[in-house]
């Protein structure tokens, strides 16, 4: 069951004595890249665990297409999540774990389609090695190969372009492209302004858990630059 | 200054409820005449002599300990159901108590064990439940206090499982060997039977006394930790 | 494809979650080997302590018996979900559309593999060094003691291990939580194993205990199903 439409409304996300989230209003529609910008601890992370549905808001509600909120959580198979760590498991090749994961999402031709997507993130070659002789930024390819095995809706990407070379940010931002052209959402926290200003559709940015401002619109690098020195501007924590 | 704390009405604020004191009070001095009446108005029994009076402490206990499972199994349940906060501090103020009186009870146990069996310990039934459910909600208070961002589920996860597998020991234990001794209550002199109704009076008004005031304190604590998120959030760190 | 699929389906994906561990082991022979070698030093280490007159003392062997499967079992507990925590696989398993039964069994199912494994090794070394000696059917039933009592172990202790996978001193905790747990396992396998070993076994006794076993399974089973899900999420 896909969806075209996925909105936080007023979430709020409370750790014992550390508010990370504060009644954060954002959405994303069918074909939108969507960058979340912010400094060190702003709460973007916490704010795509709520768009994964692994963790839920202290108040306020998520939305996933035509869902009712309390039934959020039927909507995880159909999100693709690249978090900080790679999400797999070191004692099996590349392709296992791939095709593991394929499986869990009912692909017809596990293997098949892991192949295919390994190839497309140039990880052919190494695709028999157990995945703890990964480099970091193999294991990010990896991530995310193993993100888009079951053809989500809603593609969350925690960082991507951290330690990968120019060569593999290109394939990712390419993949980026096609995703937007095949009608997934994607919500991607970068601190990178170049590949955002390259690749956002809308941006972002969020500051001590605020959202300080949404951007509808593509930006060049150097409007993006602005914008966000002006949204983060005099607060506490912004290190630019 | 506004204080925005949604659990508590503006008007009282956070003082003591009156009902709360004056519970405690008419408790505690309950609890001055049971315990007076145990050993100057009730006549001592003649097989088990002075070791009896415990008697009247360690069935009221024992009772207590009984009130707390279910209080907690409920709290846990609503609380793995809904996630609300309130129904996590029904649960560990059902466990707490558990472990109070539920030690107490295994305290006083042995002691009449002692006397009446030659042994201080007797692996039956209901010590034996007893004792398993104390380890195990004491471990749920280990778990409360280190195990991190996700503890209260735990918590609420262990104390279900806690009560269950009390229910599994009485039940596994009594085939094993049982011990206990049979329903006292009804073979008691008159005078033992007032003092042991007037015992158990008292406990059930500390009970309650003790569990309003630890949910209170819950609610504080809760209390206390908004007002430190906003203090925060307004720059006061 | 809706992600509550049907009963059959959870089994299925359970099973490759199972699959994927069996995998794993396989290949590295970590967790089995460890467990199995540490479970006969436990073995060892009581038939000494219990040692009279050139011979051990026959009538702890029950005893023994559960205590290392116990001690063995701890270990593999917490390696096995060491491996869904490296690399924060589990969150890639909860965020999968498989029912989330689907993950708690397929784990405790790949538990109780390992402890059969291990109990492959720890029964024997028991037997021999306790110097039991039991017929055909007396062995028969101790084995389906020893297997009612390991699956009640993997079912409470996968639960437990799962929900302090992201504690911060789980090793020490889980050692802490699963013991009081499991105790009913432990005493009644104790008092199933001591009628076995005796040379008149009292079978309606012993069928009382086997069946109180296997209540256990069932009620920490359907228990373990229902707060499973909600223990996993923040
Ligand atoms: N599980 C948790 N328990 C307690 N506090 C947490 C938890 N997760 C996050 N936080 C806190 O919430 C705040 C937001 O964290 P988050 O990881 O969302 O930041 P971020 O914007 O992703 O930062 P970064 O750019 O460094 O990745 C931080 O102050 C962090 O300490
Ligand atoms: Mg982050």
């Amino acid at each position: 069951m896909r969806f075209d439409r996925v909105e936080a409304r007023q979430v709020t996300k409370i750790y014992d004595r550390h508010r990370a989230l504060h009644q954060v209003n954002l959405s994303l529609e069918k074909g939108q890249v969507m960058a979340l910008l912010g400094p060190n601890g702003a709460g973007k992370t916490t704010l795509l665990w709520m768009f994964s549905t692994l963790s839920t808001p202290t108040s306020g509600t998520m939305h996933f297409g035509e869902l009712p909120p309390d039934r959020a959580k039927e909507a995880r198979g159909q999100i693709g999540l690249l978090s900080h760590s790679a999400l797999t498991y070191g004692d099996l090749s590349g392709l296992e774990n791939v095709a593991f994961f394929g499986r869990l999402y009912g692909a017809a031709d596990p293997v098949g389609e892991a192949t295919r997507l390994l190839e497309d993130f140039g990880l052919k070659e190494a695709q028999e090695r157990p995945a703890k002789t990964y480099s970091r930024g193999m294991l990010q390819r990896l991530g995310l190969a193993r993100a888009l095995i079951g053809r989500p809706s809603l593609v969350l990407l925690d960082e991507p372009f951290t330690g990968l070379d120019r060569a593999s940010t290109r394939t990712v931002i390419d993949r980026v492209h096609q995703l937007r052209q095949e009608g997934a959402m994607v919500l991607m926290i970068s601190h990178d302004m170049e590949t955002t200003a390259e690749l956002a559709d809308a941006t972002a940015v969020l500051v001590r858990g605020k959202l300080e401002g949404v951007h509808q619109g593509r930006l060049d690098t150097h409007a993006l630059r602005a914008r966000y020195a002006e949204l983060t501007e005099g607060k506490k924590e912004a290190v630019a | 200054m506004t204080t925005n704390l949604e659990l508590f009405d503006q008007k009282d604020g956070l003082k003591t409820p009156p009902l709360l004191i004056t519970l405690s009070v008419v408790a505690a001095v309950l609890m001055g005449v049971s315990a007076w009446m145990v050993f100057f108005y009730a006549p001592t029994e003649k097989v088990m002599g002075f070791v009896q009076k415990i008697f009247y402490f360690h069935v009221p206990c024992a009772w207590m300990t009984l009130w707390s499972a279910p209080l907690m199994a409920f709290g846990s349940i609503a609380y793995l159901a809904t996630k609300k906060d309130r129904y996590d501090r029904l649960s560990d103020a059902g466990v707490e108590l558990a472990i109070l009186f539920g030690t107490l009870v295994m305290i006083s146990g042995p002691l009449w064990g002692r006397k009446a069996w030659g042994v201080y310990w007797v692996w039956d039934a209901r010590l034996t439940s007893f004792l398993v459910m104390v380890l195990t909600l004491v471990a749920c208070k280990i778990v409360r206090a280190y195990a991190g961002p996700s503890a209260k589920t735990i918590a609420a996860g262990l104390s279900i499982l806690a009560v269950v597998n009390a229910l599994f020991v009485w039940v596994s234990v009594d085939l094993w060997r049982g011990t206990h001794p049979p329903k006292l209550v009804a073979t008691l002199q008159v005078e033992m039977k007032q003092v042991f109704w007037l015992s158990v009076l008292s406990f059930h008004l500390a009970y309650f006394a003790m569990l309003w005031a630890r949910l209170r304190m819950g609610k504080l604590r809760t209390a206390l930790d908004r007002l430190a998120i906003k203090s925060t959030e307004a720059g006061l760190d | 494809m809706s992600p509550e699929r049907s009963v059959f389906g959870t089994l299925v994906d359970a099973w490759r979650i199972t699959e994927k561990d069996l995998l794993v082991e396989l290949r590295t022979k970590e967790i089995v080997l460890t467990m199995g070698y540490f479970g006969f030093l436990v073995v060892l280490i009581f038939s000494f302590a219990f040692f009279q007159d050139g011979a051990t003392i026959s009538s702890v062997a029950s005893g023994i018996l559960w205590v290392s499967i116990a001690f063995a079992g701890t270990l593999g507990l917490g390696r096995i979900f060491e491996r869904e925590r490296e690399g924060d696989c589990i969150r890639a398993l909860l965020l999968s559309p498989i029912p989330r039964p689907s993950i708690y069994l397929g784990k405790a199912l790949g538990v109780l593999i390992f402890m059969l494994v291990v109990e492959a090794v720890v029964v024997p070394s028991v037997y021999f060094f306790f110097n039991l000696d039991l017929d055909r059917t007396r062995a028969g039933v101790l084995l389906l003691t020893v297997l009612l009592g390991t699956l009640g172990y993997a079912i409470v202790g996968t639960l437990l291990a799962a929900m302090l996978l992201r504690a911060r001193t789980k090793d020490v905790l889980l050692a802490v939580v699963l013991y009081p747990l499991i105790l009913p396992v432990l005493i009644i396998g104790v008092k199933a194993t001591g009628i076995l070993v005796q040379p008149e076994p009292v079978w309606n006794e012993l069928s009382l205990w086997l069946r109180l076993l296997g209540l256990y399974d069932a009620v920490f089973l359907v228990a373990s199903l229902w707060i499973f899900e909600p223990l996993l999420l923040d």
